[in-house]
């Protein structure tokens, strides 16, 4: 039992300063891509090549003033960031990040702790996140803010949709809403193989339910400022930024244990292969982001409601028709 | 969208979606073009002009002759010029127009002169200088060229009028 307990804590501190290290460092990872794709060096003067940019960053930020508007809520206003950035850590909990290790004769799981419903608590807190958003737009009680959180919302609720349906498909294959099983599933083909569509589908989905470049209505710096998070400065302004780049990770975390086989391949150790994979499909999210630019309003609904929903709806019965007929 | 005009298909617009994405990984794995800008220089071309410059002679006194034609023929009006004679002692390398001339050997001895008119003093703004090169053209004695400092910032406007001391070093 104490052995139990020492070993998920351990697992946590892990898992959560890994998170937000992460989080950090990928701030340097989305400038150095950025500057890649467009011939520039990005930055380079903190640290060698800039490796120390994102503490330099960070204290930067910690010792900014921090504003709250006259007018504003404060109670949500202080609530708001700290909404975004909770239920991004908190989704990492249920995802195996490595195969189980044997400590002292104990099996331990790497993985904080493996719900039988593991994708419905992922889907469950991924769409907590949007209150965090709208209740900053709200409550900071300016139009831009406002406006960007409406628009997050009701872009959030539209792609939440096809984002779910595009997994039902896995879940069918694979019997089991448990991640660990999901993974174990995939020890001999990846799930991407059997749905591509769906791996597509998520990918869309996941980007703008991240609020991210081609989707990032809610932030629109040309026409908005900067959105929900137009009135938040200093921390706060640090932690709608951790959510955000959190979420990036969490959520290919979650692409790599439904579509890409979790932490199976041959040879490395299990958890470098999460890492690697993970890290592959970051590159994927930023490298979207670099390519694309932003989308209409109108277009982004249209794309949602009548091109990834129906899209993803076939998905789900086409998958339904060929299992039946290979079970036959 | 009118989703019936043909470059709006799916086929058509996800293939350019993919079209997109080879663009920008193909540029991904280029060089990149910029340079840390103070630390490394861009190499300028050899004929690159910026501001002019004032020569001398090997000895270090000026090749300028204070003849005004800078002056009159500067379209920003940016040369102010006075004459004057400036004594730069009795030793001199001389020029090849004067070596053919013989113009020192008229002068009185012990004038402490070259013989030459020279400017007591010459100021260029660099503010109104816009970099033409007429100035370089129209001189007599190659006593004023177009250098290559390029990075010239100042914190005030007067700064920015450079007199010989200047226009000589800086370069």
């Amino acid at each position: 039992m104490i052995f139990w307990l020492i070993a998920e804590v351990i697992k946590i501190l892990i898992v959560f300063a890994g998170l937000l290290m992460a989080a950090a460092y990928l701030t340097l990872l989305e400038r150095k891509v950025a500057a890649k794709i467009q011939n520039r060096m990005g930055p380079m003067e903190a640290g060698f090549h800039g490796l120390l940019q994102p503490i330099a960053d960070g204290i930067k930020l910690f010792f900014k003033e921090d504003i709250i508007p006259w007018d504003a809520d404060k109670f949500l206003f202080l609530l708001a960031p700290v909404i975004v950035v909770i239920p991004a850590l908190t989704t990492f909990a249920v995802i195996p990040f490595g195969a189980p290790i044997k400590v002292l004769g104990h099996t331990v799981p790497l993985q904080i702790t493996d719900v039988n419903i593991g994708i419905l608590f992922i889907l469950a807190l991924s769409s907590l996140g949007i209150y965090g958003v709208v209740l900053g737009g709200w409550a900071s009680n300016s139009k831009y803010s406002l406006l960007g959180g409406i628009r997050t919302a009701a872009q959030m609720i539209s792609y939440e949709i096809p984002l779910v349906l595009s997994i039902i498909g896995i879940i069918m294959i694979a019997g089991d809403l448990s991640l660990a099983n999901i993974v174990s599933e995939q020890s001999h083909v990846w799930f991407i193989v059997y749905q591509p569509i769906g791996f597509i589908i998520y990918l869309i989905a996941s980007t703008a339910e991240m609020n991210r470049v081609p989707f990032d209505l809610g932030e629109a710096e040309g026409e908005l400022v900067a959105g929900f998070h137009t009135e938040y400065s200093s921390m706060e302004f640090a932690f709608y930024f951790i959510g955000e780049y959190a979420q990036i990770v969490v959520n290919s975390a979650i692409i790599v244990t439904l579509f890409l086989g979790g932490w199976q391949g041959p040879f490395l150790p299990s958890v470098l292969w999460f890492l690697i994979k993970v890290f592959f499909v970051v590159l994927i999210y930023l490298w979207l982001r670099w390519t694309y630019p932003r989308l209409r309003y109108d277009e982004l609904m249209d794309f949602g409601w009548k091109f990834l929903l129906p899209l993803a709806l076939a998905n789900i019965i086409v998958t339904g028709f060929i299992m039946i007929l290979i079970n036959k | 969208m009118d989703t019936k005009r043909p470059e709006n298909s799916i086929i058509e617009i996800s293939k350019n979606l993919l079209v997109g994405l080879k663009t920008t990984i193909k540029t991904f794995f280029r060089k990149p073009v910029t340079f840390q800008y103070p630390r490394e220089k861009i190499r300028i071309a050899e004929r690159f002009r910026a501001f002019p410059k004032l020569n001398v002679n090997n000895d270090g006194s000026l090749r300028c002759v204070a003849c005004f034609l800078c002056q009159t023929v500067c379209p920003s009006e940016a040369i102010k010029i006075k004459s004057g004679y400036v004594d730069y002692g009795d030793s001199h390398e001389l020029t090849e127009r004067q070596k053919h001339n013989h113009s020192i050997d008229k002068l009185k001895p012990g004038t402490g002169n070259d013989g030459r008119r020279h400017p007591s003093s010459f100021d260029i703004d660099l503010l109104r200088c816009i970099c033409c090169g007429y100035c370089e053209e129209i001189c007599p004695e190659e006593a004023i060229s177009m250098g290559n400092n390029y990075e010239v910032a100042f914190y005030t406007r007067d700064e920015g009028i450079y007199g010989i001391e200047k226009l000589i070093k800086s370069w």
